[in-house]
């Protein structure tokens, strides 16, 4: 079968037509290049319908799947086409003829007229365009808004930073430039950044400093003269932050760089120890025993320390305290805890433990008399306690004076074990009761127990005296405060304390138990802070705590 | 066969960025900066160039799209990176801040640079969701090859219409003409409902009703019927596929700018930092 | 007294000046003759801006009057200067009158002078004196019969008549900014070359131009705008139905030109017809009937401007008693020399002829054209002649020595070699995909390498050829794909039973379930397999050339198991079942080898799914990716249509995208832009006149700049994907101007007259990092891939 396919074109008002013979009995008509009858036209599918002649010329045409054309003005998908018939496939009008020598022709002819065109046009001008189209540019956008930004955060701020008089607009300049608010300290400047800040891209402040604070004032006492000369040359800047506005509104720094600066390094003619940070810290000394001649402590590091040397002058073993019930002097049974004698302040500061407090309700010296009336011996001032032994004993009324043996079960010796006199060595000594008494009292039965008793031969007729309990500060360089680890138990520190049977024990943690919570540093949220100013005082001389001067034990004499 | 920007081998630029991420943050949570946390300790600064390191590099994007002869790297892989980076950068920016929040220029950095991410995320989603929904409303066709389809319905319509009477082709004249698609910029992002348009609504039921009462014209008029709702259909179409362009890419218009912008801050809050040694 | 000189010139055209200049040069007392005030005068008519070709491209120029391939202005003006510079001796504006013979001198007239001369050489061509329309007001003004610059007209409605390749380039020419009709006295374009005739013919499709086919002018009347007409001229045109009346402002015949028939036979000429566009019979050495009056040029028949040239060197040659070698003598000779102990060019044409057996059927004169695109050197041993996988073509033909083909890609050892007298690299050739093989050179081997353009005019144009190269196709397709191993005497019966059957796209081979008796071995195209499972048919494969089909059922003589079609033009090479079976019986081990691949494939068809991947597939082949090498494929899911592949293509391309990421069709979220697919047969590269179209080792198909821009590959692509455009050559505007201004990278600067050529996808192949559509995709959704590995891909997932 061989059929014509007539391209005609329109142009204005004449119209062209092309022949071209093409045998075959199907036809397939799409857009596709491989189609036998191409109709180029994105609205015509690759492969848009079949087009089929038989034995009598008689044309169907079938549309493929899910595709349509309209015959005749109406949209179907299968036709049979007789002559003069309008086929529409997108932009394409077919029309079967016969010509006369009975061959079919399919007269092809894409309509799109310049008033299609028009139309068109026109209706793609009345809808919206996308974005790329519109008023929108990012271009300008991008412009228009870092602009004002540089306005804003440049161009304002800066033109104000000259000016002198108080403005809000002033204000408000400042607070755009300023990072972070000023101390309480120094609120009043914020008003104006050129108070302190003089000249551009200068960090050096010190001279505005001085401009309010002259001198340098109380940086440290006499004795640190090498800081003073280093401070000579440095800048308020190097240890005085501001626009940290920290609740603490701290001016001076308080972290590790603010001592580990110098003290990171050797220091002229000081016998000081390098210190570059916590990790670093060198272990804990403890005062070891009084410097020849001259007071205050040879130190050692608290691991080489061994017990060999009372420096408090006391005896109180901590075991016999901590787990033994204890019968105070009404027979009531006690359990002590740690916080019976140790009580610290609000601050966080140790109270002193004081023999009325804390010991008298157990350690308590009666002398009892006939008429079992109790005489309670004073603790303090050993001239009293012999006053008031010879005086109990001087008065008959009290005490049948021809009987030579002391009740044993008069004396109230808590604690040691009672060490009876035997009479030889009273007789030996003594002729009268009172001293036996007495001297039972102080070596045996009463201060001996905790204090020490020395010879003092310059008395002749009682040749002894009661050595002053000193109470050491173990760690005297430092400051602890008790309150911020009170979480803990004081055990957990102050290790083996309930077994500690003598006071040479110093059951004080070391550095590398402090370092296994405080890492060193200012601290983070995973970091227990741990400056040098955690635990040591800036320059101020250094820090001895004195034992309370209150009146030295007298030593004195029997009549 | 596709190596999509965001699962781009395998997520490799998104395992840097995390890995990145985490670091950084491990080293905030140990760093002690004196006296808070803030961008003037070393860690800080390393964060802060850092951070704008990577600014610098995201915005480079902008210039590596149009080197087409550039050879370092395909686009997808810097656009994969941009994303990851660039969500990084919000963490990255945060710890620099300390969490020192005031208003001031420093802030506004810190809040342009919340906002480009953001639109960055936006964008993110976008190119996810609309392609598919573009393929599906404008099937095979392209808005152009719409835009033939109405015309060429329109001028089958008027034919009818002519055919019946001068009135509705007139009628018909007029809605072709007064018929436009321009859905308003908020429309285009925000709304959902179909395209609507009244006289093309009303004409429809004229034309229903004549249907019922000219007997004559019955075929014509169902005909004409049939072409007015087809083209409804294709401007609805037409409608829904100007509003998905929109929506793939208005974001663009603030995330560009804003970045110039959040440069221009960054740079400023670097200038100032340096004028008084803050 | 007439002045005498030895050699008088007439007419100042290429052959004359090159005859004047040669004179000139050897001294010779001469004088040019010229009608008109400037030389060429037939050239200096072309329209404005023409592009002058030089064909045949190799034929060397041997006169002092240089010509290349130009505009016709830059010709011109090298002529001017050559002329002058070899101080011939021209005279202007003196056309010859007569031309008579007295005593052994002739004497010539022109109006104002008289010369005598022992020799003359007539180089007037025959555009001397055109063919007018031959009817009422041929001579009116606006009816003219030449048109020099198409730019000067604009919005006037103008009627080219003829059908000639001048009518057709003026009528397109002028197209550009007027109405053009263009009268056919036929119902075709015959005299037309393709070029000129695809160009004309889709101008007509497209509308910009309107022919009128089977029209004879009757009539052209003037009616001025007195009367309110919009036109000045009425033209009549009569054609087979009815008569039309065209109204126009210009008409312009180019009905093409008599040789100036009165003149000739004064001067005693004889012509062998009395056509009236015969020409005059001339020698060899271009000597008339009439003793030393010499004819040259297209009035003796060589229409090219080429041949002038060289023929106006040879005649004066010729007049002075020189013997002249052929023009292409020195140009085979350095091709020819490179085989050892060979004298001069005809011995080694005599040495290939009998070396070579393909050739030996061709006649001396087609094999020196032939070898004229051909290279003959000596390869040194080791020397790889072909890689493995490459998409080079061409053809090579042994003359001495041998090579080795590389029977593994791997294994540099296993080879068989063969030797003087063969030829390899048809297979690429034919089918136009990867090599096959490694070859190698073997020892002192020498080998003729043929451009697949030449080899193939050759295949086309010579029966024997053919018939041993399709030969040796098959049988080392045969012994490559089905029976490794075996010889050639072993498969020679297979092999004249095979025949070559061509079948067109979409065309299906065999249906499922047909008896069927044979295997096909795919020659060139490819075909898709399926077959109907479940209720659905499923692709099962798709087999480009080289594969075979259809073993199944020759193996088991069962019927056909599936159903395979083609997916474009395709050729097949058939073997019959009979004797096939019967050479698997000889070679039990080649059997097995068969059997067990077709186990395989049974296999992997029972495992499909039902229509898994079909609906892919089929589009694709609907797509004709069937030929395509390597083609863009876009997700939709993926893209954000931001057409940076568009701009990407223009920015490394010059402004000018070669990709229409919209147009296309697209399934299954899968989107196929309108850009080029790297053909295995490029359409394009047929009939490109300077052989532009070349194809990398790596398989890109893309326009070299030697490109004239004549638009021949722009109609024969199926696919629509080469433009015309001006490639500026101005650079872009720097990157900056463009992100803060927004200034368009390529602003629309370029002046009109900017020539064209033709631009199209070249897979970026000067880009480290490949091609920059894909790599300037923000989403990863374009890919380029081979159809091959994604429709295998596709069936499998």
């Amino acid at each position: 079968m061989e059929i014509i396919l007539r391209k005609k074109k329109q142009v204005k008002d004449i119209i062209s037509h092309k022949d071209l013979k093409i045998s075959g009995s199907r036809f397939r008509l799409g857009r596709g290049a491989d189609q036998d009858i191409h109709l180029p036209n994105s609205r015509v599918a690759l492969e848009h319908a079949i087009l089929e002649i038989d034995k009598n010329d008689t044309l169907t045409l079938t549309a493929t799947e899910n595709h349509s054309f309209i015959h005749n003005n109406i949209t179907t998908t299968k036709a049979q086409l007789s002559e003069e018939d309008s086929i529409q496939i997108g932009g394409f009008f077919i029309t079967p003829k016969y010509s006369s020598d009975g061959l079919v022709i399919l007269e092809i002819f894409e309509k799109f007229t310049d008033q299609t065109k028009a139309m068109k046009q026109e209706l793609i001008d009345r809808t919206s365009r996308g974005l790329e189209n519109s008023f929108l540019s990012k271009r300008l956008l991008a412009f228009g808004i870092s602009l004002s930004v540089i306005l804003v955060a440049l161009i304002f701020p800066f033109s104000y930073l000259e000016k002198k008089e108080q403005s809000t607009l002033k204000d408000v300049s400042n607070h755009i430039l300023m990072p972070g608010s000023l101390s309480i300290h120094h609120s009043e400047f914020s008003s104006d950044c050129t108070n302190c800040h003089e000249g551009a891209f200068d960090s050096n402040l010190t001279e505005a400093c001085k401009s309010c604070h002259e001198g340098n004032m109380d940086h440290a006492g006499s004795s640190h003269v090498s800081f003073n000369l280093e401070m000579e040359s440095m800048e308020c800047t190097s240890c005085h932050w501001e626009h940290h506005n920290t609740e603490t509104n701290a001016i001076s720094r308080q972290d590790e760089g603010f001592c580990a600066d110098c003290h990171g390094a050797e220091i002229a003619n000081s016998e000081l120890l390098i210190v570059k940070r916590f990790k670093k810290h060198p272990q804990f000394r403890v005062p070891y025993k009084k410097r020849q001649g001259e007071d205050g402590y040879d130190l050692i590091p608290i691991s080489d320390y061994q017990q060999n040397s009372e420096l408090s002058m006391i005896r109180f073993p901590h075991s016999s305290h901590l787990d033994n019930k204890l019968q105070n002097n009404l027979g009531q049974e006690t359990e002590l805890e740690c916080n019976y004698c140790h009580v610290s302040d609000a601050a966080g500061e140790m109270n002193k433990v004081s023999y009325e407090e804390h010991c008298d309700s157990c350690h308590q010296i009666e002398l009892t008399n006939n008429s079992s009336e109790k005489l309670v011996l004073p603790h303090k001032y050993l001239r009293e306690v012999v006053t008031k032994v010879n005086e109990f004993y001087k008065d008959e009324s009290n005490f049948d004076v021809t009987s030579s043996n002391i009740d044993s079960t008069s004396l109230v010796i808590p604690g040691s074990q009672r060490v009876p006199l035997t009479v030889g060595d009273r007789n030996l000594n003594y002729q009268n009761l009172a001293d036996a008494k007495l001297q039972e009292i102080v070596f045996y039965t009463g201060c001996n127990t905790c204090h020490n008793v020395v010879p003092d031969f310059e008395q002749t007729n009682f040749p002894w005296k009661i050595q002053s309990v000193d109470p050491v500060n173990w760690y005297s360089k430092a400051l602890f405060n008790h309150k911020a680890h009170e979480g803990q138990e004081c055990a957990e520190c102050h290790k083996g304390i309930e077994q500690s049977n003598s006071s040479l024990d110093i059951n004080l943690p070391n550095v590398e138990y402090c370092q296994s919570c405080h890492l060193g540093g200012w601290g983070s949220p995973l970091k227990t802070a741990s400056t040098c100013v955690t635990c040591h005082i800036f320059h101020i001389d250094p820090v001895t705590v004195e034992p309370e001067q209150d009146e030295p034990y007298q030593e004195t004499r029997a009549h | 066969m596709h190596d999509s920007f965001v699962t781009y081998k395998n997520f490799y630029f998104l395992k840097v960025a995390s890995a990145l991420t985490a670091v950084l943050v491990i080293f905030y949570l140990f760093h002690d900066a004196y006296p808070e946390p803030n961008g003037g300790s070393w860690l800080g600064y390393l964060l802060g160039i850092l951070g704008a390191v990577i600014l610098i590099w995201l915005s480079l994007l902008g210039i590596r799209k149009r080197r087409y002869r550039s050879s370092q790297g395909n686009t997808v892989s810097w656009v994969s990176a941009h994303i990851y980076l660039g969500s990084a950068l919000i963490i990255i920016t945060t710890l620099h801040s300390g969490f020192q929040f005031a208003l001031n220029i420093h802030f506004l950095g810190y809040f342009l640079t919340l906002l480009v991410v953001l639109t960055g995320f936006y964008g993110l989603y976008a190119y996810s969701v609309y392609p598919d929904k573009i393929t599906a409303n404008c099937g095979d066709l392209t808005r152009d090859t719409m835009f033939d389809e109405v015309i060429d319905l329109d001028e089958r319509s008027l034919a009818v219409a002519e055919s019946i009477s001068a009135d509705l082709y007139a009628q018909i004249l007029e809605l072709i003409e007064s018929c436009k698609v321009k859905p308003s910029l908020f429309r285009q992002i925000f709304s959902n409902s179909d395209y609507k348009n009244e006289n093309l609504e009303s004409l429809v039921n004229r034309i229903i009703d004549s249907i019922n009462s000219d007997h004559g014209n019955r075929d014509k008029l169902s005909l004409l019927h049939d072409f007015i709702l087809e083209k409804y259909a294709l401007l609805k179409r037409i409608d829904w596929d100007i509003r998905y362009n929109c929506r793939l890419n208005w974001w663009l218009y603030l995330h560009v700018p804003l970045t110039l912008a959040l440069i221009a801050a960054v740079s400023i809050h670097v200038f100032i930092i340096f004028y008084y040694w803050w | 007294m007439a002045e005498h000189f030895n050699i008088i010139i007439v007419g100042a055209g290429p052959g004359g000046l090159s005859a004047a200049a040669r004179a000139a040069e050897m001294g010779e007392s001469h004088l040019l003759l010229e009608g008109s005030p400037t030389i060429a005068n037939t050239i200096s008519k072309f329209q404005k801006g023409k592009h002058v070709m030089a064909e045949p491209a190799v034929l060397p120029i041997r006169s002092k009057i240089a010509f290349e391939a130009g505009t016709r202005e830059t010709i011109l003006d090298t002529w001017n200067e050559n002329i002058t510079k070899i101080n011939a001796n021209l005279k202007f504006n003196s056309e010859v009158q007569k031309i008579k013979r007295n005593g052994n001198v002739f004497q010539i007239d022109t109006k104002d002078g008289q010369y005598t001369a022992d020799n003359i050489v007539l180089s007037i061509g025959i555009q001397g004196n055109v063919r007018k329309l031959g009817v009422a007001g041929e001579d009116l003004e606006f009816v003219q019969y030449q048109l020099d610059d198409p730019d000067e007209y604009i919005d006037e409605t103008i009627v080219v008549v003829g059908a000639g390749d001048a009518a057709i380039e003026n009528a397109i020419a002028l197209s550009k900014n007027n109405k053009v009709i263009i009268l056919n006295r036929r119902d075709e374009f015959a005299r037309a070359k393709e070029g000129n005739l695809n160009a004309i013919l889709s101008a007509i499709e497209k509308g910009s131009i309107e022919c009128i086919y089977n029209a004879n002018a009757s009539k052209v009347t003037n009616i001025g705008e007195d009367n309110g007409a919009e036109h000045r001229l009425c033209f009549e045109v009569a054609t087979k139905e009815e008569s039309i009346e065209i109204e126009c402002d210009r008409i312009i015949a180019r009905l093409g030109a008599f040789p100036p028939r009165k003149f000739l036979d004064s001067c005693g000429i004889e012509f062998p017809s009395e056509e009236p566009n015969a020409v005059p019979s001339v020698s060899g050495e271009y000597e008339s009937n009439v003793k030393g009056l010499y004819i040259i040029g297209s009035l003796a028949g060589y229409p090219l401007i080429k041949q002038c040239v060289n023929q106006g060197y040879e005649v004066i040659e010729f007049i002075c008693g020189r013997e002249v070698e052929p023009a292409d003598e020195s140009l085979l000779w350095e091709k020819i020399k490179h085989i050892p102990n060979v004298k001069n060019v005809n011995e080694g044409i005599e040495i290939i002829r009998s070396k070579v057996p393909t050739f030996s059927s061709l006649t001396p004169l087609q094999l020196r054209e032939f070898l004229l695109d051909s290279d003959i050197y000596k390869a040194d041993l080791g020397q790889t002649l072909i890689e493995y996988n490459d998409y080079t073509n061409t053809f090579f033909s042994i003359i001495s020595g041998e090579v080795n083909i590389r029977l593994t890609p791997d294994n540099p050892n296993n080879t068989v070699s063969i030797g003087s007298g063969n030829f390899f690299g048809e297979m690429s050739l034919i089918s136009g995909r990867r090599r096959s093989a490694t070859i190698t050179a073997g020892e002192n081997c020498i080998v003729i390498e043929t451009p697949r353009r030449s080899m193939n005019k050759l295949i086309n144009s010579v029966e024997s050829v053919r018939r041993v190269i399709n030969n040796t196709f098959i049988s080392r397709a045969i012994k490559m794909h089905l029976a490794p191993g075996l010889d050639d005497e072993e498969i020679s019966e297979v092999i004249s039973s095979a025949t070559l059957s061509e079948f067109k796209p979409n065309e299906i081979i065999f249906n499922e379930g047909d008896a069927g008796d044979s295997l096909h071995l795919i020659r060139s195209g490819s075909v898709t397999v399926s077959k109907v499972i479940g209720d659905k048919t499923t692709t099962l494969a798709y087999l480009p050339a080289g594969n075979y089909f259809g073993e199944m059922a020759l193996l088991n003589d069962a019927p056909r198991s599936a159903t395979v079609k083609t997916a474009v033009a395709t050729e097949t090479i058939v073997l019959q079942g009979k004797e096939f079976r019967r050479l698997l019986s000889k070679n039990p081990e080649t059997k097995k080898k068969l059997e067990a691949l077709s186990e395989a494939r049974s296999l992997s068809n029972t495992t499909k799914k039902s229509g898994q991947g079909t609906d892919i597939v089929e589009f694709m082949m609907e797509q004709g990716l069937g030929e395509a090498t390597d083609v863009l494929l876009i997700d939709e899911s993926l893209c954000v249509r931001c057409d940076h592949c568009e701009k990407a293509c223009a920015g490394t391309h010059g402004g000018s995208s070669m990709l229409d990421r919209e147009a296309g069709p697209t399934v299954a979220g899968l989107h196929v832009p309108t850009s080029c697919r790297h053909c295995e047969h490029p359409h394009c590269m047929k009939d490109c006149p300077p052989d532009a179209i070349h194809r990398t080792a790596d398989g890109e198909v893309y326009i070299a700049d030697n490109c004239i821009g004549c638009g021949n590959c722009v109609r024969n692509c199926p696919y629509g994907v080469i433009q015309m455009a001006a490639v500026s050559k101005e650079p872009a505007t720097p990157l900056w101007k463009q992100i803060i201004f927004g200034i368009d990278p390529y602003p629309e600067t370029r002046d009109k007259n900017a020539p064209k050529k033709a631009v199209k996808c070249d897979m970026c192949k000067d880009l480290a990092g490949g091609p920059a559509c894909v790599r300037a995709c923000p989403t990863g959704a374009a890919i380029r891939v081979s159809p091959e590995e994604f429709i295998t891909m596709k069936l499998q997932s």
